[in-house]
């Protein structure tokens, strides 16, 4: 029973570092990213590369991860978002064109990923890291529950206090509540819009790293059905908010953790596209949606 | 006539894309992103497949039944998230294709689970697909010329001055939903039908891509549009097969490059092109500086109203 | 009850308010507009005159107050009620739809009460009627009926704007700043073609920028300033109110008659 409990919040926890970036982007700079979960699975797929070349301990692999992450976000930002973001002025049809950006992104990634891996999952047994497990009174933990958990924590407890008290952190929310009176006040979107998408990605890509070493080995696909989720929890949570994507994704955990030990498995991944009906039917918002989050 | 034969399942498979692709474009032409209509092209093949298979109901009664059937289910539908709009109500209309997709999965014996249906013999042949589509087409055409066609750029361009004008944006989108089902359904009864069989893995992520491209490639205001878009994501695999196992690459590069330098499609792109050589000018007037009066506060104001999550 | 006066006004707003986010801006403003007359709104930038047109044509939710078309009230229904009551407006920025001429533009306004019952003018005959026609004659705009929208010029697209609402053949005409990049001829033409259609019943309301336009063109005045009434009567009165004067940054504006 509270092995469940330790697995769900594990799983909310590769949830959380997952939705992050996504959540904070799309509160701010207005960016709902569809590669999200392609980066997470490459950043994923260049450290598998790399290991199997030398053998390497777990904090590099993660280092490595969050950087292809970054990479790969900072990228499609860069060559993809923002030439779209220029050229389309209206923010409805920039938005949609995003999405379809995102998706051609996803697409590549996802064909170039599964060339390569010829749709084999792929997994870190390479790695120095062994999985330990630890026993904290009756209960069993293992050591990549626990690496997981505090980095969930440490991270998302970061974005929080510095989206409320670092000045970068409060122009960013700046661009969120109004972008327009943000650049007159002196901010620089397009920087600012760079940096979130890195920070973003670098989180999609530890979060790769680190479900890899949990579930033992990903395939091609997994990143991109991630992406549902992750929307599921950021709506139910509210856009933008730290706290929200914390509860969105702790929830949405639970939720389909008890549908998969007490129903069926097939019926898991309805639990996330019910949620996302549920939630914009009923509480649009979301939990600790603000009216001055920008919403589209 | 060789070639013809040789090639039937992909001429079929055009024409079933152009219904799936139209099923994107209507919503989109009034200014509403959803993916519903690949969920009602679920719904469509399920109830053909059933209908066949178990009744056996000819043809094109069990399309019509599926088309009914799809067409009121987006109706209801537009009712139901009548207060979303932009990216939520897209991800609305995603979330609403899975469920369907899941649906199929545990429907039990009715749906025939994880391995589908098969066995759905018909009557329906390649001609009657193409006399569907070229009334399809033909009706279309009405809507994008006249009156019916103003009144569509107003609601998607404008919807605030449509509503000073007295066109009803709320009814139109309504619309949009209820023919988007049925044209869904239309392709997914008729792709049943044809192929025999259908199975929940046809519903997935790839088929919205799929679908989503088309009309983002072909042109997203005109049925013309949407055909250009069938036949090049119909035909593209096979030519593409010269690039043999990177044309998911090229796929998407193909559609990242659409989306930046092509937001109305290639339809889109051709009448700019034929405008700019002609001399002729797309952008709107914009005001001189001393006449952007309260329209900060005018837009603070009724942004509750018109923009979002009402 | 002075002079006849048996038929209500053709709008009528009674101490109407807007409050919105702690911004009140309109608090306690009316007027009474009737049949064959032009009343003009005059005021300051952000006195509220723009949020008022909004509240009229629905596209704002009131706060406080009455609103009344012919004597009844309409503070509940929908902006599309109202436009085929008879009430056409223009706005303060150009919106015309860029994907079509200016002919079509113009056409739009007519789809609305388009005669001959709504399912014909969804799917009729396109020949541009005689309200079009007319309109466009009226506004001078014979030479431009193929062009689009991004080829005209400021001024020309603001006269496509009045004609897409005369073409409606309303009741009630609503103009936001319409002279607002026209160059001097082309407003003492937009005067004329104001004047012409109140002596032919048209009740018009104007909300302008330009004193001395409004002087020439309306009938009586009314000025406001922080979402409330300063002053009200014939325009000669209202310029010359020192509230008024006082409200214009304290310039002293003398009449150019």
């Amino acid at each position: 029973m509270v092995e469940t409990l330790i697995n769900a919040v594990t799983l909310g926890s590769i949830y959380l570092l997952f939705a992050l970036g996504m959540s904070v982007a799309w509160g701010t700079i207005g960016i709902l990213n569809f590669a999200h979960g392609s980066t997470f699975m490459i950043s994923a797929m260049v450290a598998y590369y790399l290991v199997q070349q030398v053998s390497l301990p777990m904090p590099v692999m993660i280092l490595i991860g969050g950087a292809v992450g970054m990479l790969v976000s900072v990228l499609t930002q860069a060559l993809v978002f923002n030439p779209i973001q220029r050229r389309n002025p209206d923010l409805l049809k920039a938005e949609m064109q995003i999405v379809v950006g995102g998706i051609g992104v996803a697409s590549v990634l996802l064909a170039i990923a599964q060339n390569l891996t010829k749709s084999v999952p792929f997994g870190f047994s390479a790695s120095t890291f062994t999985i330990r497990a630890y026993w904290v009174g009756p209960v069993q933990i293992s050591n990549v529950q626990l690496v997981i958990l505090v980095a969930a924590a440490v991270l998302a407890g970061l974005t929080a206090w510095w989206l409320r008290s670092a000045r970068a952190g409060l122009a960013l929310r700046a661009i969120g509540v109004n972008p327009e009176v943000a650049s007159l006040m002196g901010v620089d979107r397009g920087r600012m819009a760079l940096g979130t998408m890195a920070a973003a990605g670098a989180l999609a890509g530890i979060a790769g790293i680190l479900l890899t070493y949990y579930l033992g080995s990903i395939a091609a696909e997994t990143g991109d059905s991630l992406l549902i989720s992750a929307f599921a929890a950021i709506i139910l949570g509210g856009v933008g908010s730290v706290a929200g994507v914390v509860t969105g994704t702790m929830i949405l955990a639970f939720a389909e953790t008890l549908v998969v030990t007490h129903l069926s498995g097939t019926w898991a991944n309805a639990v996330a596209f019910g949620l996302i009906f549920l939630v914009l039917l009923f509480l649009p918002r979301g939990i600790f949606g603000r009216k001055e989050v920008r919403r589209t | 006539m060789i070639w013809y034969e040789a090639n039937l399942v992909l001429i079929e498979a055009t024409f079933i894309n152009f219904l799936l692709a139209l099923s994107i474009q209507i919503p989109l032409r009034v200014g509403v992103f959803s993916f519903a209509g690949v969920g009602s092209y679920g719904i469509g093949a399920y109830a053909a497949a059933i209908l066949t298979i178990r009744y056996d109901v000819p043809a094109f009664a069990a399309i019509g039944a599926a088309v009914v059937l799809a067409a009121v289910v987006g109706y209801l539908f537009s009712l139901v998230v009548a207060r979303l709009s932009g990216l939520y109500l897209a991800m609305a209309t995603v979330a609403f294709v899975l469920i369907i997709s899941v649906l199929a999965v545990n429907g039990g014996e009715l749906t025939g689970g994880a391995h589908g249906l098969y066995g759905a013999l018909s009557d329906l042949t390649t001609g009657g697909v193409i006399a569907v589509c070229v009334v399809v087409a033909a009706l279309l055409t009405l809507t994008e010329r006249g009156p019916l066609r103003r009144r569509i750029e107003a609601v998607r361009e404008d919807p605030e001055l449509s509503l000073s004008m007295g066109i009803g944006v709320v009814p139109m989108r309504q619309l949009a939903f209820t023919v988007s089902g049925a044209l869904g359904a239309c392709a997914g009864a008729m792709n049943t039908l044809l192929r025999t069989t259908v199975s929940p893995e046809e519903l997935n992520f790839h088929l919205i891509v799929l679908a989503l491209t088309m009309v983002v490639i072909g042109g997203s205001r005109s049925w013309v549009g949407a055909f250009i878009g069938a036949v090049i994501f119909t035909w593209l695999p096979s030519l593409l097969s010269v690039v043999g196992e990177w044309q998911g690459v090229v796929y998407g590069v193909v559609v990242v490059l659409a989306a930046i330098f092509m937001p109305t499609g290639l339809v889109g792109a051709a009448k700019d092109l034929h405008r700019r050589i002609r001399g002729r000018n797309r952008a709107v007037p914009t005001a001189p500086d001393d006449v952007k009066e309260e329209r900060e506060v005018f837009e603070a104001l009724s942004d509750d109203s018109t923009e979002g999550v009402r | 009850m002075t002079t006849a006066q048996t038929a209500p006004p053709v709008l009528e707003a009674e101490d109407v308010a807007v409050h919105y986010g702690g911004i009140k801006a309109v608090d306690g403003f009316g007027l009474r507009l009737p049949a064959g007359k032009i009343y003009g709104i005059l005021g300051p930038n952000g006195s509220g005159k723009s949020t008022f047109l909004a509240a009229v044509t629905r596209l704002v939710p009131l706060t406080r107050g009455r609103l009344l078309i012919d004597g009844r009230e309409y503070h509940t229904e929908s902006p599309t009620m109202l436009a085929r009551k008879g009430l056409a407006r223009t706005f303060q920025t150009v919106r015309l739809l860029p994907e079509l001429t200016v002919l079509e533009n113009v056409q739009l306004g007519a789809d609305t009460n388009a005669s001959g019952g709504r399912l014909r003018s969804w799917l009729g005959r396109d020949k541009p009627s005689e309200a079009v026609e007319e309109a466009i004659e009226r506004t001078g705009l014979g030479d431009v009926r193929s062009a689009w929208p991004g080829e005209l010029s400021y001024g020309m697209a603001r006269r496509v704007e009045i004609a897409r609402a005369l073409a409606a053949r309303p009741r009630l005409l609503l103009l936001d700043e319409p002279t607002a990049g026209m160059n001097h001829s082309e407003r003492q033409e937009v005067s004329e073609l104001m004047r012409k259609l109140r002596d032919e019943g048209l009740a018009q309301l104007i909300v302008e920028h330009d004193v001395q336009m409004m002087v020439d063109t309306c009938d009586h005045l009314v000025a406001m300033n922080s979402g409330t009434l300063v002053a009200e009567g014939s325009p000669s009165e209202v310029v010359s109110h020192p509230a008024v004067q006082e409200a214009y940054l304290g310039k002293r504006w003398r009449s150019h008659a």
